[in-house]
């Protein structure tokens, strides 16, 4: 206990005599009280005595309180048990504040973290109330090594160096350090098959994937979630709805994947046709019906916000606005290209269907996109 | 010995003979913490990331990560027969059907912010105090990689119940992967195992988000515990500590208790709030799938700043031969993140070339006497806090109905204006604060109180420091460092300065670190001004009644002295006063029935009849005659509640009474009994109206008058100079003239060493 000393000097165990300044005599009153942090004498730093410290009956009473929390831990637990055994799952409770909450969920949640609760209390009491609470100061010691351990190491360096002839073999160095330079590489390539195309996608490159939709030329067009096709009359003008393209169950089932629906996601807006203002291609509108694609060119979150009297549509993601009157361009937000718009018309049938795929990928860029 | 400990002893011995852990434990558990408050913040993020690890591997036994789609038939009705993946749907059971399962995802949801969070603040804690210099630099770094790590853990546990919100977050990540130049698609590609969503990611993501980042984390805070304990914690300046050594409690028993304690504590709010407060209620949001989104959807809070950058980024994009790169994804959310985390590591290093220091610091900065490292960090936080509130921008726009566009531009031009302003204004507040450390290093605290001396002249008492603050504040000297010297083309020896641009660089770096950064005045200088500021406490000290219990106000009136407790008088009602000047005086007119204060003997001993209480005893080897004549020293009969009995002093002084007066104004010591729970009891009269007369500029007495004779006497009252009469207040029924009591500690260390005897402070046997 050699660099353990009390406020006051004593060694450790023995701390609290009364350390007293009062016996300065009074004409020393201009001499200065300390000298700054370092030259302080252990003892002058501030104390005030706890009640505990002096009064036996508060002693006494925060061991009742310690002893009292850790019961009420135990009664806590005791609870828990009842409550996971007793209260049906699926009822609720109102709590103020908190509102309507599961009640299990309430039930467990007090009792165990009142629990736990109360055993970190207690013992924080018996810290504060009961134990010793005098600063204590230790010595700090230099990290760094002896000049002695540093030469001796140096030495050990040296020597195996000397004798693997590590600086002499050339040859061995040096390909030694290549040998390790090439060794994480099949680690590296053998993550190469966490990419495995699936059949549909068999020899197409990650950019082609990216560049191909559902959507082809004669693609009926349903309606998400029903699945029912879509006459032009069924959208009203200010209309807004999310499509699909007609085979998308069966690719869906084909694929075991909901790859196709995040690309061929589509929302069908329809204006009156002199609002238009400009389309990506000609006519590529049904009687003032415009298909875009759904997913934001930012990065790809699906948008259905329409603004109807704006025409604008905006990501919900990180507001990205683009105007639909005008050929889909961003008018504001992140997002840098326009959302790409599929051409429309109506097969035999009266049917909305597409009059060919995307002219260009949808979603966000890619670095081989162009 | 019982039975326990002689198993635990024996225990030991076998475990000792044969690793030999006696001697590690020995030193170990009489090993010192310092005690901060500040120093729990590490400890609250050890703790919730405990908490996550447990209900983490709770959460494993019944989460599937798997995103086969099947079909919900669990007891939650609305989705009932829903198509969803199985991690949705297992997500579901936990939080339905398996008893207690909620409880448990909520406060593994609810730790995992508390450990990001308890991360950050611990970090700013260790910035702004300078614990990241020498030797903790490493720890520092590990302390980086902890954040970054945890983010990631944080994400990709927000990804794992597949519901819509935490799939709309993936969608953007894909988004973020496959905008980065050259690599971007095929990394893209191989990490979702194709296109988006597929079928694989979830999977990939359980193993990084239950193995991967939670090993490295564990790996990481074990060596930066090893490295805390090596090292030994930093302490703030303090009475008795140096930076050589630790001043705290022991590990055992104060240490086990308190931090294991505050273990549970924390672990029984998490649960209390597991319990109380739904957090990301996914069964609300519904399966995920790529063509929905719901409105208003957001991150967590510590992803907030990322999502929040590639909100306000501008729209640009080029298309260079043929490739695309996307700027305003791939520097928001790929570069930006990049240099913040690449920055923050490299801090520590940064800092030390630039002031040159290699010395090892133990004893932490005040913020303020780092003034430019301080406004760094605030103009970080300003920095995050922007992008933090592009994250919620479109929540902004419709709870305050402003426009999205707006809100964008303001914050693209805030991000770039506001920080540095941050920046200037935080230097100059730290300097100011500096300021006025000087000051009072110089010429202790501002009492408030006006003292005439026996010639007429008016003086404000200062009060010596005491014991904790000049500690404290002393720590500037050690925290000063001029900037470093110019470098010289050429030696001394004619050598040219192979670096001398870098150096000049380092050099202007250095000189703008410590720009304007005051210097702390030297030890002989505040001993030799606390000297004097203690001599005229002295003076002035006996015409105040001292009490021990500091909270209680003693008035005085009109030569009456009232015991501790006096309803009349309280501090709130004091500081209502505030601004006028209360007469300290035995006032001769309100003695009623006793002989006229005429002079100080008949004073003392009248008021002595009147309170009949004994006084105290003579202090060894005093002159009686000189002691009668100027102390009046009587305790209370009531024992106040520290059980000491206070120590009661008036003094009048020679001559006519009342030439001898004290004045009170409202208190000015602004700031300088600072923190502290220890402290706080103190912050009587601190007000924070320290402005009134505490402000620099009137600091020199109006006017010129002559009798501002000392240097340290600075600072009278603002407005009209009346002289006090010695007589009562006019104002009768108004507030009644006060002795203000309860004494600076140095003070009563002053009365004190003027009455041994005083009980001294004793801890129980
Ligand atoms: C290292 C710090 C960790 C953080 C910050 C973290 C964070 C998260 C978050 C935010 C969630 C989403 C919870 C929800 O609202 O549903 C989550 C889910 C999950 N975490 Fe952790 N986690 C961590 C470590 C662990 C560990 C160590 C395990 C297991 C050994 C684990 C197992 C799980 C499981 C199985 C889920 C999915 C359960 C569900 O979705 O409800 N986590 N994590
Ligand atoms: S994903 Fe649409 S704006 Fe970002």
């Amino acid at each position: 206990m050699s660099d353990l000393t009390t406020r006051d000097g004593a060694s450790a165990p023995d701390h609290g005599h009364g350390h007293g300044n009062g016996d300065v005599p009074a004409d020393d009153l201009a001499r200065p009280l300390y000298e700054g942090p370092g030259a302080l004498p252990a003892a002058d730093i501030p104390h005030r005595p706890r009640r505990s410290d002096f009064d036996p009956k508060a002693a006494r009473r925060a061991e009742r309180q310690v002893a009292g929390l850790f019961l009420l831990s135990m009664l806590m637990v005791v609870l828990f048990v009842v409550a996971y055994i007793a209260i049906d799952p699926q009822a609720d409770i109102y709590i103020p504040v908190f509102g309507e909450i599961g009640y299990m969920n309430f039930a467990l949640g007090l009792t165990f973290g009142l629990g736990v609760f109360c055993i970190g209390a207690g013992a924080i009491q018996w810290a504060k109330k009961l134990m010793p609470d005098v600063e204590v100061v230790q010595e700090r010691h230099s990290l760094a090594s002896t000049p002695h351990e540093d030469v001796e190491t140096a030495e050990q360096y040296e020597r195996g160096k000397e004798e693997s002839g590590f600086a002499q073999y050339k040859v061995i160095r040096r390909t030694l350090i290549a040998a390790l330079a090439l060794f994480p590489i099949p680690l590296v390539v053998m993550l190469r098959d966490l990419w495995t195309p699936t059949d549909s996608a068999a020899g197409l490159s990650p950019a082609e994937q990216l560049s191909t939709t559902a959507w082809v030329e004669g693609m009926p067009i349903v309606t998400d979630g029903t699945y029912v096709k879509i006459r032009p009359e069924d959208i009203p003008v200010g209309g807004l709805v999310s499509a699909l393209p007609e085979d998308i169950e069966e690719i869906q089932k084909a694929e075991h994947n909901l790859n196709a629906r995040g690309k061929a996601a589509i929302i069908l807006v329809r204006m009156e046709p002199d609002e238009i203002r400009a389309q990506q291609g000609d006519g590529w509108d049904y009687q003032g019906i415009l298909a875009y694609s759904k997913i934001c060119t930012h990065v790809g979150c699906p948008i259905a916000l329409y603004e109807h009297r704006t025409h604008h549509l905006l990501c919900p993601c990180h507001q990205s606005t683009f105007d639909l009157a005008d050929a889909g361009n961003v008018i504001f937000g992140p997002a840098a290209r326009r959302m790409p718009q599929l051409p429309i018309g109506v097969n035999e049938e009266g049917f909305l269907v597409a009059k060919a795929p995307f002219a260009e990928p949808i979603g966000p860029s890619f670095w081989e996109r162009g | 010995m019982s039975t326990t400990e002689k198993v635990g002893e024996s225990v030991a011995t076998y475990v000792d003979q044969r690793v030999g852990s006696n001697r590690f434990l020995g030193r170990s558990l009489k090993k010192v913490f310092p005690d901060h408050w500040s120093f729990m913040l590490g400890e609250i993020a050890l703790y919730s990331f405990i908490i996550v690890l447990l209900t983490g591997v709770f959460l494993t036994l019944f989460y599937k990560p798997s995103m086969i789609e099947v079909v919900y038939d669990g007891s939650y009705v609305p989705l009932k027969g829903v198509m969803m993946s199985e991690a949705y749907a297992s997500t579901l059971d936990i939080s339905f059907d398996v008893r207690g399962g909620l409880l448990i995802r909520q406060m593994h949801h609810w730790a995992a912010l508390l450990f990001i969070a308890a991360m950050a603040v611990h970090m700013f804690r260790v910035f702004f105090t300078g614990a990241f210099r020498k030797p903790r630099e490493f720890n520092w770094v590990i302390g980086i990689g902890l954040v970054t790590l945890g983010l990631g853990a944080g994400f990709s546990g927000y990804s794992l119940p597949d519901d819509l919100l935490s799939g709309t977050g993936l969608q953007i990540a894909r988004g973020i992967v496959q905008a980065i130049p050259i690599i971007g698609t095929w990394a893209a590609f191989l990490l979702f195992d194709g296109e988006f969503p597929g079928t694989e990611f979830i999977s990939r993501l359980y193993g990084v988000h239950i193995l991967l980042i939670p090993g490295l984390i564990l790996a990481l805070v074990t060596v930066h515990l090893m490295m805390v304990w090596t090292q030994k914690h930093t302490q703030f300046p303090g009475p008795g500590r140096t930076n050589d050594n630790v001043v705290g409690y022991p590990l055992m028993p104060i240490y086990m208790a308190k931090a294991g304690g505050f273990f549970f504590i924390v672990f029984g709010i998490t649960a209390l709030i597991g319990g109380l407060v739904t957090i990301n209620p996914i069964w609300i949001f519904g399966p995920y799938t790529p063509d929905q989104v719901g409105a208003g959807s957001q991150p967590d809070w510590y992803i907030g700043w990322l999502d929040g950058a590639l909100r306000i980024f501008p729209n640009i994009e080029t298309v260079l031969f043929g490739f695309t790169i996307s700027w305003n994804i791939f520097i928001p959310s790929v570069i930006i993140p990049g240099i913040v985390f690449t920055v923050a590591a490299l801090y520590p290093f940064l800092e030390a070339w630039v002031t040159g220091d290699k010395r090892n610091h133990n004893l932490l900065d005040r913020p303020r006497n780092a003034p430019t490292r301080t406004a760094l960090g605030v103009m970080a936080i300003t920095f995050y806090v922007l992008l933090f509130i592009g994250g919620g921008n479109d929540i902004i726009a419709i709870t305050f109905d402003l426009s999205i566009n707006s809100i964008i531009w303001f914050l693209r031009i805030a991000v770039i204006v506001l920080p540095p302003i941050a920046f200037l204004v935080t230097r100059r507040i730290c300097i100011g604060l500096q300021r006025r450390d000087r000051e009072k290093l110089l010429h202790g605290y501002e009492s408030g109180r006006i003292l005439r001396l026996p010639h007429g002249e008016f003086i404000e008492v200062h009060e010596p420091l005491n014991v904790k603050d000049r500690a404290v504040l002393e720590s500037a000297i050690e925290a000063y460092r001029a900037p470093l010297p110019a470098p010289e083309r050429v030696d001394a020896n004619g050598v040219a300065n192979k670096h001398y641009r870098i150096d000049v660089i380092r050099y202007k770096l250095s000189r703008w670190f410590y720009a304007d950064d005051i210097v702390p005045p030297t030890r002989a200088e505040i001993d030799a001004g606390q000297a004097h500021v203690s001599h005229d406490a002295a003076l002035e000290a006996p015409l105040h009644a001292y009490d021990e219990d500091e909270t209680v106000m003693v008035p005085f009136h009109g030569g009456v002295l009232h015991t501790a407790g006096e309803p009349a008088t309280n501090r709130e009602q004091l500081e209502e006063r505030g601004g006028n000047l209360y007469l300290h005086t035995i006032d001769p007119s309100s003695a009623p029935a006793t002989p006229r204060c005429r002079g100080a003997r008949h004073s003392s001993e009248a008021l002595l009849e009147l309170l009949g209480s004994e006084s105290s005893a003579l202090p060894q080897g005093a002159d009686e005659e000189k002691f009668r004549r100027d102390q009046f020293v009587t305790r209370p009969s009531r024992p106040l509640a520290s059980g000491h009995a206070p120590l009661v002093g008036l003094r009048c002084r020679d001559g006519p009474c009342g030439s001898g007066t004290a004045l009170r104004a409202r208190g000015s010591h602004g700031d300088s009994r600072r923190g502290g729970a220890g402290r706080q009891r103190r912050r009587r009269r601190a007000d924070g109206s320290s402005a009134r007369i505490g402000s620099r500029g009137e600091r020199q007495p109006r006017g010129g008058r002559a009798h501002h004779r000392q240097p340290h006497r600075r600072g009278h009252p603002r407005g009209p100079q009346r002289p006090l009469p010695c007589r009562r207040s006019s104002r009768r029924n108004g507030p009644r003239p006060n002795l203000h009591l309860g004494l600076h500690p140095a003070r009563r260390d002053i009365a004190r060493r003027l009455v041994p005897g005083e009980p001294e402070v004793s801890t129980p046997a």
